[in-house]
């Protein structure tokens, strides 16, 4: 029986045995390599956030920071505070040099401002939707009172172009122009595997036992979407990379920024979940925030909406549904051939994006 | 005197003070039974009268010192018993056992003793403080009954011993109690049967989730092998391990995926996830159980302190925004832009937006020439 099962093996994987023997070989060599490459890195070599910058406001965990030209008086346009989301962390926008939005939008003349959210802790299981959007009028605020200025561009990215949309429906008379970006809106559209899961969430039941959700567990939920290609696979191929120091460097700072998940606090994932996922009440027309309702009808300013078009984290058609409910007459959508992730590092739209925005805010300034 | 005159609330008390005050005087009533004692224990009303033939031990050898106490505090008990019977009636306590009231009943006890020493006469001062002793547990069985009953009550009614008056309950309260301890009481034991009753269905549930997981790792490996033996039948045979791997990663992530879409398997996430958090919650409920008894602030007190800090983290930010500058508050509203909708290349090709009406922008034209102003952080 051994040897049948031997020879079937065999059979199938004819040249197997020798090309385990030569794998084998150039993994040992390009190991060695890895290994020195590792050896001469510094902790300070993984900073994704690269490009110099200045805390202007603070508070609790908050910081709002504002991105130092590119040229000495070199901004030709009006400031964007940039609004991520909840989830991870702001630096992907700046993940290094060559692959930063936020870089680009400095080399096009844009003056950004950007949200820091923190780190939340046990303290913040109270900190409500309505005091994050709070916050966003805050720094809003500091840019508007740093510039002289009446209304402030936004600039929401994720579950912050939701934040800043209810931002910008409360207060339009304090937005000049809103950029939303791979922003999940019409929850019924979006199918993807985290709406599903998200939709049968016991949310009650999650936040009263645990108060903030924890973002190893949000993590997981991510991964599942290609588990075996996130768990697996992409660590097997890291090899390849061990002889290019540049490559490795991307990995390991994009490693870093996919396990940099910070809890999700719990009053804020129960108002998400519960309004946006289970009950679509923005696009319903029934969504409120501390009694207020929150009409889209409200978002009368220049709207710009870009989304990936292979984005399986939020459904194009769930972003692309900004359209139908917006109140502004001057909405401009733009996809782009990319995935959630894609919008921020992928080189397919490292110049197209970024003079998507700059373009479309000039006309506009 | 108006010392005698005061009297308390409380009509039991009264009783108890009364019956203290009586206790030395012959108790009319049972002028019969007494007089019957005496003559069962061989001594006369007065025990310096007592007749004692000469040369004969009496029939009781008691001395008569004993006999004039002990008959002194059967008195005493005999209306301690009547007061504190008709004071429970009085208070409207309900089951007491004296249903036709508590000199009828009294007499009713009394009358049975009567006859057991008619029948068995007493011999001696042991055979008396017996067959009395064996009385009074027989008139005491309906308020030890009570007293029994009334300490069950005020323990579910949530005293903590059932001291039965509200100062003892506020001191055993306030100094702790063993019988507070969750070994001790019943809400440990209920909390860990309800937590044995969620330990099942998270066994279910934990059980349910697996054997999906298991038959969609069998679902990938048939997959995989038969991907494997396509391909050597159609003559590209995996030729490497590398290859191996990225073939077989791939046919997981397939397989995988389609389950973590299925209505079973998210149906199977939830009933786990519902079931680990319950039992999340019993573990939390057990600890606040001892930290209660240790006087340790409980999880529900901390979850309080924390909305608390919330509450007045969000009064300090409507305070900040209150006294912000004048300049930072909210403009008139925004003209509205001219009509323009663009709604992109679907081949996602981004272009700039055309026929876009421009928009007024005086303030932020001023900035692009002005440097911002400095601010300090924290501001």
């Amino acid at each position: 029986m051994a040897s049948d099962a031997r020879f079937e093996f065999e059979s199938l994987f004819p040249a197997l045995g020798e090309a385990a023997l030569r794998e084998q070989s150039e993994i040992m060599h390009k190991a060695l390599k890895g290994a020195q490459v590792l050896s001469e890195m510094r902790r300070s070599d993984l900073d994704g956030s690269t490009t110099p910058k200045e805390l202007v406001y603070s508070d609790g965990h908050l910081r709002l920071f504002h991105y130092l030209p590119a040229r000495a008086g070199a901004a030709l346009l009006p400031p964007i505070l940039i609004v991520y989301s909840l989830v991870n962390r702001y630096y992907m926008i700046d993940l290094q040099p060559d692959r930063s939005l936020v870089r680009r939008l400095l080399d096009l003349g844009a003056d950004l401002y950007v949200l820091d959210w923190g780190y939340p802790t046990p303290v913040d299981r109270f900190t409500t939707m309505e005091d994050h959007i709070g916050y966003i009028g805050d720094c809003a605020d500091v840019v508007r009172e740093r510039h002289d200025l009446e209304r402030v561009n936004l600039l929401g990215v994720c579950q912050g172009g939701f934040f800043t949309l209810c931002y910008a429906a409360l207060n339009p008379a304090r937005v000049g122009n809103l950029i939303t970006m791979i922003t999940p809106l019409d929850f019924d559209a979006d199918d993807t595997l985290l709406a599903r899961v998200a939709k049968h969430t016991d949310t009650d039941r999650l936040v009263d036992t645990l108060g903030n959700i924890p973002g190893a567990l949000m993590h997981q939920q991510f991964l599942m979407r290609s588990p075996f290609a996130q768990n697996i696979q992409k660590y097997a191929d890291l090899v390849n990379l061990f002889d290019d120091r540049d490559a490795l460097l991307t990995f390991l700072r994009m490693e870093r920024w996919i396990n940099d998940s910070p809890d999700h606090p719990g009053e804020t994932f129960r108002k998400w979940i519960k309004d946006g996922y289970q009950g679509n009440k923005l696009i319903k027309g029934t969504f409120e925030l501390d009694g207020r309702p929150v009409s889209l009808g409200d978002v009368r300013m220049p709207v710009l909406n870009m989304y990936g078009e292979r984005d399986d984290i939020v459904e194009p058609a769930s972003s692309a549904a900004l359209e139908k409910y917006v109140g502004s007459t001057d909405y401009t959508a733009r996809s782009f051939p990319v995935g959630h992730i894609g919008m921020y590092v992928s080189s397919k739209v490292q110049s197209a994006l970024p003079s998507t925005i700059t373009e479309w805010l000039r006309v506009r300034s | 005197m108006a010392a005698e005159n005061e009297r308390s609330a409380n009509p039991l008390w009264d009783s108890w003070i009364d019956t203290l005050k009586t206790a030395g005087s012959p108790v009319s009533a049972y002028a019969s039974l007494v007089e019957q004692w005496r003559g069962a224990a061989g001594s006369a009303s007065n025990p310096a009268e007592a007749e004692t033939p000469v040369g004969e031990p009496p029939p009781n050898a008691a001395p008569a010192a004993f006999l004039q106490a002990f008959l002194g505090g059967q008195q005493a008990l005999l209306r301690m018993t009547e007061l504190a019977a008709e004071s429970m009636l009085s208070l409207g306590i309900p089951g007491s056992g004296f249903t036709a009231g508590p000199a009828a009943s009294l007499e009713h006890s009394l009358g049975e003793m009567r006859a057991k020493l008619s029948a068995n006469p007493l011999l001696n001062g042991l055979d008396l403080w017996t067959a009395s002793a064996a009385q009074y547990h027989r008139m005491a069985a309906p308020w030890t009954e009570l007293m029994q009953r009334s300490i069950g009550v005020a323990a579910a009614l949530g005293g903590p011993s059932g001291a039965g008056d509200p100062l003892g309950d506020a001191l055993e309260r306030s100094f702790g109690l063993l019988a507070n301890f969750p070994g001790f009481n019943q809400e440990l034991p209920a909390l860990l049967n309800e937590a044995a009753v969620n330990a099942t269905a998270l066994a279910g549930a934990r059980e349910s989730y697996r054997a999906i997981m298991a038959a969609t790792w069998q679902r990938a490996f048939e997959e995989l092998t038969r991907e494997v033996l396509r391909r050597h039948a159609d003559r590209q045979p995996v030729e490497s391990p590398g290859a191996l791997l990225s073939l077989s990663t791939g046919v997981a992530d397939r397989v995988f995926v389609e389950t973590f879409n299925s209505e079973r398997y998210i149906e199977a996430q939830q009933r786990l996830s519902t079931a680990l958090a319950d039992q999340r919650k019993y573990e939390a409920k057990v600890v606040d159980l001892f930290a209660r008894f240790g006087h340790f602030p409980t999880r529900r007190d901390h979850d309080e302190l924390l909305r608390e800090i919330s509450a007045l983290r969000r009064e300090v930010h409507a305070l900040k925004r209150t006294l912000r500058s004048p300049r930072t508050a909210p403009p008139q509203a925004a003209p509205e832009p001219g009509p323009s909708r663009d709604r992109g290349t679907p081949d996602g090709n981004a272009t700039a937006t055309a026929g876009v009406k421009p928009r007024a922008r005086g303030k932020a034209a001023r900035t692009a020439k002005s440097p911002p102003k400095k601010r300090k952080n924290g501001e």
